[in-house]
């Protein structure tokens, strides 16, 4: 299997996006060592030798934007990588995982679970559909039996199956 | 010795046995796995541990990281893909062996070297860290505090991407660990009002999240096809007498460099093996033999990388201080058993202290038997497609999660770590750093305090005692010399390539 970078077209506007995206990653680094040292004094700093709840966070905030100018001074090259053709499924992974959640809490582990994993191995893995249901099955049925059962992990209340 | 023998007492029950054999498989598998390594592994693998009593799950975890540096060399060698970072160099001599057909040879000599840098670097684990633990009993606070420090700064420096930006990752780290309640005065911080938020963030979720979601969704990503593998048969895996000589310098000096990086703070499996390559390269006679196939460019880094994963719990065991982000997770799990490592744990614990010693002693056996004779069975995973393994360990990951406090916060915990985590690499931030930073933070910050109270705010305390002083001079020396580094840098960037990421 390989994991080196897909070949991606870089283009002019690519390059650029690319280069805009590392300046809005190092003002983002730098807006939260700013924030994070004004929520620090907000806690109360106290002194040296009575340390507030404030005090060492503002010490780290300020080491945070100490390294963020460091890396703005210091590099040039866009350490951003560009998105491959494959970048919109992460989209849809995550999006696809923040409703497995809510169905877990809500309707229990295994329908939500089953429903999920046959679409990530169809959709990510592009497996035949046969392939897909019988992995999604058996996969839910091990976790199942190893969390519920064997370690007696109180799932909220299924569908299908008893919990605990 | 009477301890280590009590300490073969425990490893050697049948349940220790057990799952000694079970992690050192694991760890061999997702070691050539490609895109799972052992951080994401043992991370996914907390859990777990939950219901094991602690030896029995320390003995685990090490077994799946110590195995992951037999397996992460079968890849390097057949696909030129590092199964894990440790084996990056290897897949430079090792895989152009294998195009010379030298496979076999190639795998038996890493399995060897590694099984003797290992068994080295248990022996010199078994004679210092008592000797370490026994003067670690007299440190204190400004000690902790910079050792801590010493820590971080150095797997900054030493991670695979440019100090400041790790440095970066450090801090966020840090910052994560300081939500919930101050360790000292109980005041709620960083909490938005949330009562879930009151008890910290938890290490599992945290840990889970960017390794078990984000680096996974990572690699996900980056999976174009399936590389092809050098077909080669693997009857003769045992080195011929010409390569055993040829390799047996590289393995003597892989093993003493491995152990002494390993037991650094920060050091670990990716700079001792670098380490050694650099070093065979210039001690060899021709060195022009490197990068075409020289057998002591396989041996050494490999017999180093795994010596260093053991000399690595040197820190842990002796100090309570992680040297690496595996560790971090172990000692993880040891704080969720109730159990904080420090250098009371050889007294107080030593069941513990003693049956991960002389587990690593039986690990390391197992793995030599395992991986010679079966290593054309564990060449058979690298058909294994990630697209099927992806699914599979984040709903593991989520499922882990949920389990811990039985909550489903912690799942949407993993769920925006996973998304930090994925973002983190994709800008080029490893999470590795931030994960010891936040198990480290809360050592930090503690002894940080507490010396500053000792001393009455006069941070003279940390430079006038000769240890802390020490260890503080190397934070400095390390952190003028990386910050000129990486300046200076700037100006070279554009005539070089990029570094290329790597596994964790």
């Amino acid at each position: 299997m390989r994991t080196d970078t897909a070949p991606v077209r870089d283009d002019e506007s690519a390059a650029a996006r690319r280069r805009a995206l590392a300046v809005v990653v190092k003002v983002v680094l730098a807006a939260l060592g700013i924030g994070m040292a004004w929520a620090s004094l907000q806690l109360g700093v106290g002194r040296p030798a009575d340390p507030g709840p404030g005090f060492w966070p503002l010490i780290v905030s300020g080491l945070l934007v100490l390294s963020v100018l460091v890396v703005i001074v210091g590099e040039r090259g866009a350490e951003v990588e560009a998105g491959t053709p494959r970048s919109g499924l992460i989209v849809l992974a995550m999006a696809s995982l923040a409703l497995f959640t809510i169905g877990f809490a809500a309707i229990g582990f295994t329908v939500p679970a089953l429903v999920l994993l046959v679409l990530w191995f169809r959709w990510l893995g592009r497996e035949p559909w046969w392939l897909s249901v019988l992995l999604a099955v058996v996969c839910v049925g091990v976790l199942y039996g190893v969390f519920a059962i064997a370690l007696g992990v109180p799932f909220p209340p299924d569908l299908v199956v008893p919990t605990s | 010795m009477e301890a280590l023998l009590g300490g073969f007492d425990v490893a050697l029950s049948p349940e220790n046995l057990l799952y000694v054999l079970f992690g050192a498989v694991i760890g061999m598998v997702i070691g050539v796995l490609p895109g799972l390594g052992p951080a994401p592994t043992i991370a996914l693998m907390l859990p777990l541990t939950y219901s094991l009593s602690p030896e029995t799950a320390v003995i685990m975890l090490a077994g799946v990281y110590y195995g992951s540096m037999y397996g992460g060399t079968v890849t390097s060698v057949l696909l030129r893909i590092p199964g894990e970072a440790a084996s990056v160099v290897t897949a430079i001599d090792g895989y152009e062996m294998a195009r010379q057909g030298r496979a076999g040879p190639a795998l038996g000599i890493s399995a060897i070297g590694s099984f003797i840098g290992g068994t080295v670097a248990i022996v010199g684990l078994t004679v210092a860290a008592p000797a370490l633990a026994d003067v670690a009993l007299h440190f204190g606070p400004p000690e902790y505090a910079a050792l801590a420090l010493l820590g971080l700064v150095l797997a900054s420096y030493l991670g695979s991407g440019s100090f400041p930006r790790a440095f970066i990752a450090v801090c966020i780290g840090l910052l994560l660990a300081t939500v919930g309640q101050d360790p000292i005065t109980g005041d709620a911080r960083f909490t938005g009002g949330s009562i879930e938020l009151l008890s910290g963030l938890d290490l599992v979720a945290v840990a889970i999240g960017l390794f078990g979601i984000g680096e996974i969704l990572y690699n996900l990503e980056r999976t174009t096809d399936v590389g092809e593998a050098v077909r080669t048969k693997f009857r003769d895996v045992f080195p011929a007498r010409d390569d055993l000589r040829a390799a047996r310098g590289a393995i003597a000096r892989g093993s003493v460099l491995g152990f002494l990086i390993g037991a650094l703070p920060g050091g670990g499996g990716v700079v001792s093996s670098l380490g050694s390559y650099a070093m065979e390269k210039r001690l060899a006679k021709q060195p022009e033999r490197f990068g075409k196939g020289a057998i002591e460019g396989v041996a050494g880094p490999e017999t180093a990388n795994n010596a260093s994963s053991s000399s690595a719990f040197i820190p842990l065991l002796t100090l309570g201080i992680p040297s690496n982000v595996v560790l971090a997770l172990i000692f993880g799990a040891l704080l969720l058993q109730g159990i904080t490592p420090g250098p009371g744990l050889v007294n107080e614990h030593p069941d513990l202290f003693w049956g991960v010693i002389a587990s690593m002693y039986i690990g390391n056996v197992l793995l030599l038997i395992l991986s010679l004779p079966l290593v054309g069975v564990f060449a058979q995973l690298l058909r294994v497609r990630m697209t099927l393994l992806a699914p599979i360990a984040v709903m593991l990951s989520v499922i882990g999660a949920y389990s811990i406090n039985n909550s489903v916060f912690d799942i949407w915990a993993v769920f925006v770590f996973g998304i930090v985590g994925y973002l983190m690499r994709k800008i080029g931030f490893e999470p590795g750093p931030l994960v010891l930073a936040f198990v480290l933070g809360t050592i930090l910050e503690t002894s940080f305090r507490q010396s500053l109270l000792v001393s009455g705010g006069s941070f003279g305390i940390f430079v006038s005692r000769p240890f802390s002083a020490a260890v503080i001079i190397a934070v400095a020396a390390v952190v003028v010399w990386s910050v000129r580094q990486s300046l200076r840098a700037r100006k070279k960037e554009r005539a070089q390539p990029r570094k290329p990421p790597a596994v964790v």
